[in-house]
């Protein structure tokens, strides 16, 4: 194997597949990136065994060949270069040199054999959806995935692809305690016969997120399957299991028709609930919401520090109601709208609350209250 | 501070004691009361077995060498909570201030009480009487000005002793009193302290503080000031008890065990336990400990930290049974417990799903049966096989708190 490449070429396909190799892993060959040439080409492929990303850059390939490298290493090279070319060489599967300007180096390599390969997927149905749109999709939920393991189902977030009738993806997160669902129209329907629910692991989403923003893709081509889901753009390619579980009914904890509701400045709202939460109680991340006729009251008390009370002015007229929230919850959510404003549907402290942008029909936030 | 007045009394080799009293014919004859459980130890026996040289922590096997009309009483532990309880009252009598420190061992603060009941002497002969009379068991009991020296006089004079240290008593007694004489001062740290050349109270205060410190870190100062006989830490009665910091339960299983269906069953029988006993005592945690015991008594913990707070049964017992399938189990198992910590009083985030709103309601509705007519009365169907025999009760059983636990 032998090729040459543009500094710039090969850092930035090094730089995606960092994300999935793992730092520390039961196999050591997957903290490793599989090279292999291929036409003018030169293919990078990096897996946790959960998900798997291939991307590829241009280079004069002279001599082909495949090896495996530390992942870690060879991008630390690359980044840390002097000259825009570096020439990759490697005779036997027992390592690679790497020569730029004045230096070299020698890294030992294992068989691009024995690296894991991703697995043949029978595809169920495809979809394009604009990059832009499944970016934006991802910051709406994913902050409400939960991490507890003990729930595995909801160790991701839900994508509904539509079928042939519909235009339009929803995607839907919650860790039982809140939720978040986005529904965004596409230009053609699905091609699947029929609708399909998937669960797709947060760390999938947060590494096509990171390519989506970084990348700066168009469309964003998505392969479903059975087991498996696979984004792709170009060479680009991010293959990831699905989770296998079952997510709750969503749709029925969705509150359509609540009386009690105040319009918001979002970053108003968002300052000052980032003001009370200084003094919010350290372990419970408990705030108080006050509304009465005009005004809304965030406060919050911690038995050994003390206590902090913040008034906005509201057009509110109805009755005087109180709830807890995790100030965490709130703050998720008014970070992840854009608009100038947010909307509160509430109904009392048992009941669950849904937070909305009023310039965007096809966002729900929703939060269960805490018992303060 | 003026001078305080703190009173210990210590119960006589309770758990026998108390047996002796509900069966008249034990009275007067060695017996050792041990464990319901094939492995069981010898958790206390009579003066009439340790004059036969029978001790705590002996097997039986052990136990009947030494003593071979040893005779064994399998523990009960009910009488010995309710007994507990019964004396706690009585020393209610005397002043609020009244620290359950064991099951068998109690602080008075009686700075307040002379004015009303006369001197301490007074009050500890009456209270010995009354134990004597409503349950007829012995107790030891000493009066000094601190928590340390009143436990230490408890102790000089068993059994059935009365011993009250003046302050001007205490410099001759400390000068040469073993270290290892003193509440905290272990074996271990006894060895340590010889191997300095101090084996008496006299030397270690004696000894440079910095020295200590330097070799003990913060428990150097402790250990200085202890070995003077000052000692300023109040009696804390138990409705002032601190937050418990976890809440945790481990048994020995009756055999060594590598059946993960055993095992998993156990870990939900402890997991309802340490649930029940959060729920209670309205804290909720979310770090899960699963300690393991191999049979050759290696043992280890592991812990997760949850990213929610619990205090339901199931949720603590997947949490824990996660932790153990991330295991290899090298050996048997001898032992298993679950610990639940990072406690929080009162956090009540709200379920958005229907079932899980339905979890809060079926444990709001099986403590309320269990309550009533015992625990486990209304448990899940897999606890049905559950290992049903009475363990030994821990010595930080409480009559109230945190640290209570409904027995056998």
């Amino acid at each position: 194997m032998k090729f040459t490449v543009e500094k710039a070429a090969l850092l930035s396909a090094l730089q995606k597949v960092q994300g999935v190799v793992q730092a520390r892993s039961t196999m050591p060959i997957l903290s490793n990136v599989r090279i292999e040439t291929g036409k003018d080409q030169v293919h990078l492929f990096a897996t946790d065994l959960e998900i798997g990303l291939q991307d590829s850059f241009a280079a004069k390939v002279s001599a082909e060949g495949k090896i495996t490298v530390s992942a870690k290493k060879l991008y630390e090279i690359a980044r840390e270069s002097r000259e825009d070319t570096l020439r990759i060489e490697s005779k036997e599967s027992q390592g690679i040199v790497v020569r730029t300007g004045k230096s070299s180096f020698k890294l030992r390599g294992l068989s691009a054999d024995e690296f894991p390969s991703f697995p043949e997927i029978k595809e169920t149905g495809r979809i394009q959806v604009p990059a832009e749109a499944l970016s934006e999709m991802i910051k709406k939920t994913a902050f409400s995935i939960s991490s507890d393991l003990t729930r595995a189902a909801l160790n991701g977030a839900l994508i509904r692809f539509p079928d042939a009738g519909q235009a339009n993806i929803e995607m839907v997160a919650t860790d039982g305690h809140r939720l978040a669902q986005v529904i965004r129209d596409l230009k053609d329907s699905g091609i699947p016969e029929e609708e399909q629910k998937v669960i797709v692991p947060k760390k999938t989403l947060f590494e096509l997120k990171k390519y989506l923003d970084e990348g700066e893709p168009k469309e964003i081509e998505i392969v479903l399957s059975e087991k498996h889901i696979l984004f792709r753009e170009g060479a680009y390619t991010l293959l990831s299991r699905l989770i296998d579980g079952c997510f709750p009914n969503y749709e029925e904890v969705i509150p359509r028709e609540h009386p009690k509701v105040v319009t918001l400045d979002r970053e108003l709202l968002q300052g000052a609930v980032r003001r009370v939460s200084i003094l919010s109680d350290e372990k419970t991340h408990a705030i108080k919401l006050t509304f009465r006729k005009g005004e809304l009251q965030i406060s919050s008390s911690n038995p050994e520090m003390g206590e902090a009370d913040e008034f906005i002015a509201t057009d509110y007229s109805g009755e005087e109601t109180s709830f807890g929230f995790n100030v965490r919850y709130i703050q998720d959510i008014t970070s992840a709208l854009q608009g100038e404003e947010v909307r509160i549907h509430f109904l009392d402290a048992a009941s669950p609350t849904r937070i909305e942008d009023p310039g965007d029909d096809g966002f729900i936030g929703v939060i269960m209250p805490m018992r303060v | 501070m003026s001078e305080r007045i703190i009173l210990h009394i210590d119960m006589d080799a309770f758990f026998a004691s108390v047996e002796q009293q509900s069966r008249p014919a034990l009275r007067g004859k060695p017996i050792a009361v041990i464990g319901s459980g094939k492995r069981t130890v010898i958790t206390t026996s009579s003066y009439e077995a340790r004059a036969r040289g029978v001790r705590t922590g002996m097997n039986i096997f052990e136990g009947r060498t030494v003593c071979p009309e040893l005779i064994l009483v399998v523990g009960n532990n009910r009488k010995y909570a309710d007994t507990s309880r019964g004396i706690v009252e009585i020393l209610q009598d005397y002043t609020p201030l009244v620290e359950v420190y064991s099951i068998d061992e109690a602080f008075l603060d009686l700075t307040g009480s002379i004015r009303l009941f006369g001197s301490p002497e007074g009050i500890a002969r009456r209270i010995k009487e009354r134990i004597r009379k409503r349950f007829g068991i012995r107790c030891s009991i000493g009066i000094a000005p601190n928590k340390l020296l009143a436990k230490l006089s408890a102790g000089l004079e068993k059994p059935d002793g009365l011993v009250r240290l003046r302050p001007e008593e205490v410099p001759s007694l400390m000068e040469r009193l073993p270290v290892t004489q003193l509440c905290g001062i272990g074996k271990r740290l006894g060895e340590h302290l010889a191997a300095l050349g101090i084996r008496t109270c006299g030397e270690l205060g004696c000894f440079p503080m910095a020295d200590l410190c330097r070799r003990f870190g913060m428990v150097g100062e402790t250990l200085s000031v202890m070995a003077r006989g000052i000692d300023l830490s109040p009696v804390v009665p138990l409705c002032e008890e601190p937050a418990p910091k976890s809440i945790g339960h481990s048994t020995t299983l009756s055999r060594d065990i590598s059946d993960k269906e055993i095992l998993h069953r156990t870990l939900l029988q402890l997991s309802e336990r340490v649930a029940r006993r959060a729920r209670r005592n309205h804290l909720c945690g979310r770090t899960v400990t699963l300690t393991l015991r191999y049979a050759d008594f290696s043992t280890f913990s592991k812990r997760v930290r949850l990213a929610h707070f619990l205090h339901h049964g199931p949720e603590i017992y997947l949490a824990a049974r996660e932790i153990l399938s991330s295991l290899r189990l090298y050996q048997a198992v001898r032992l298993i417990g679950v610990t639940l910590s990072g406690l929080t009083r009162d956090y009540l985030q709200l379920p958005l799903f229907a079932e899980e709103r339905k979890r809060e309601e079926i444990s709001r509705a099986m403590d309320a049966v269990n309550d009533r007519y015992g625990m486990f009365t209304v448990t899940w169907g897999t606890l049905l096989k559950r290992s049903k025999g009475p363990g030994v009760i821990s010595p930080a059983w409480r009559p109230a708190g945190s640290h209570y636990v409904n027995v056998r």
